[in-house]
């Protein structure tokens, strides 16, 4: 779930802004050089995106929150073109969602970044690697992927919602207040990217074997 | 989904007053309103911003249905935010449900914020809605956005319509040959679906790209924008006047 515009007090706003640029800009610098190099990779670059902002626009109601949770898409993207490009698509998902259908916001874009672009892109790349590692095949690993980044994403929007609102409570209780809140829906809805992720990646891999980064699927 | 961003696009192209601003002016206007709208911390700033932009909305005649979709989601947000307030913030108890207390400071809290996110969800659904993409990216490398993002961004929206255009062909083919049997066979059919999806729109999207490139299409946003005009300069000068009064509301109106 996205954080709505005009939810975040100003100062944390600003403050989830700081890191999700640094990453936005490093991501920036990596797919500059990406595209310099390899400029027939524009076709896979966009279309990752484009599978990221239509994959997290899939909402499905959380009981009692009156919100909507939704799959991730950022950790398929990692495992084809690495997370930190990941994460640039990701914001990029975001903002066209912010822009298309007030789905997210303009200064939550930060807070949006750092949970579904950075922290699905990263924490399913490294699910993936350590499933190669630990011997996992291609497409258990992907699923590894899929499930790990969409949860992780989804503990951090509980944490910076726990922030955001935690009233008098303490912001430990309402973070486990409100990822409980969400796990009814999110547990089918990671289960079910791990086995979407899963399957495309292999897909892909059977089909077109060349799409895939070579450096990127070793373990 | 796409269908409603090619409306989206079909719209901010339309002859509204809205659509004709400079996109420039448009987001140095967000900017500052955004930036009131969560620094202000004020009941009547934000019920300000709310009330001029939904003026706004219905004097750029932006459809009814439209308006209700884009403000949907930050609306049962606002819902979110009363009820979560309502039980984690106050002292003063008006009801219990099983283990929760429902405060009225709390409440009250809830519905300031809701009115935040209402307001500032207006404010980025009038961008959204009367502003052309392209005319948007234009403005964004006017701003020096660096060129890269602004690519993906281009990149990004033009595969949106390769995949509704495809997965719309994949639904129609697969409907007129094995009808939906059943939400198992379809379950397991979505991963074969998904990547057959993928690599149809990968190969289209190649083959775009090795024409445009041969045809020596840049890499980057194309256009100029024109220098501002006479309507651009009232809404810069209106806002202006506005984000002034929201600031002076903000200092001296009740928090």
């Amino acid at each position: 779930m996205h954080i709505p515009e005009g939810l975040l007090p100003a100062e944390q706003a600003a403050a989830w802004y700081a890191p999700a640029m640094a990453f936005l800009g490093a991501g920036l610098v990596g797919l500059k050089r990406r595209l310099a190099v390899l400029p027939s990779s524009r076709p896979l670059v966009g279309l990752m995106g484009a599978f990221i902002f239509v994959i997290s626009l899939m909402p499905m109601p959380v009981p009692g929150l009156g919100t909507v949770s939704h799959p991730c898409g950022t950790p398929m993207a990692a495992i084809l073109l690495g997370p930190l490009t990941a994460t640039v698509l990701g914001s990029v998902a975001l903002l066209l969602q912010a822009l298309f259908f007030a789905h997210g916001g303009i200064t939550s874009w930060g807070a949006n970044i750092i949970s579904m672009a950075v922290g699905g892109s990263f924490a399913g790349f490294a699910a993936f690697k350590l499933s190669r590692r630990a011997g996992l095949g291609l497409g258990i690993s992907a699923g590894m992927a899929g499930v790990v980044g969409d949860l992780v994403t989804y503990g951090i929007t509980s944490f910076q919602i726990a922030l955001a609102l935690h009233g008098d409570e303490s912001v430990p209780y309402v973070w486990g207040a409100a990822f409980a809140s969400f796990l009814p829906t999110q547990v089918p809805l990671a289960i079910a990217e791990a086995l979407f992720t899963a399957g495309v990646v292999v897909f892909i891999a059977n089909q077109r074997a060349e799409i895939l980064d070579g450096a990127l699927m070793r373990p | 989904m796409t269908e409603s961003s090619g409306n989206n696009d079909n719209y901010a192209w339309g002859d509204s007053f809205l659509s004709r601003i400079d996109p420039r002016v448009k987001i140095v206007a967000v900017a500052g309103l955004l930036a009131v709208n969560l620094a202000g911390a004020s009941y009547l700033v934000s019920a300000a911003i709310a009330t001029f932009m939904a003026l706004l909305m219905v004097l750029g005649r932006i459809p009814y249905r439209r308006q209700l979709l884009m403000i949907a989601f930050p609306f049962t947000f606002a819902l979110f935010a009363i009820t979560s307030q309502a039980v984690f913030k106050g002292s003063d108890i008006v009801a219990s449900l099983g283990p929760f207390d429902f405060h009225l400071d709390g409440f009250y809290h809830g519905l300031f914020l809701a009115l935040r996110i209402i307001a500032g969800g207006l404010v980025v659904v009038v961008l959204g809605v009367t502003t052309p993409l392209n005319r948007l990216c234009l403005a964004l490398r006017w701003f020096r956005a660096p060129a890269t993002f602004v690519e993906v961004v281009q990149l990004t929206y033009r595969y949106l319509f390769d995949i509704h255009a495809e997965f719309s062909r994949m639904h129609e083919a697969q409907r007129s040959r094995l009808g939906w049997s059943s939400a198992g066979a379809g379950l397991a059919s979505s991963r074969m679906l998904g990547g057959s999806l993928f690599l149809r729109v990968y190969e289209r999207g190649l083959r775009s790209s090795e024409a445009m490139r041969c045809r020596g299409a840049g890499n980057v946003v194309n256009g100029t924008l024109s220098p501002p005009g006479r309507l651009d300069l009232v809404a810069g000068i209106t806002v202006s006047a506005l984000i002034g009064c929201l600031i002076v509301l903000a200092l001296g109106g009740p928090a």
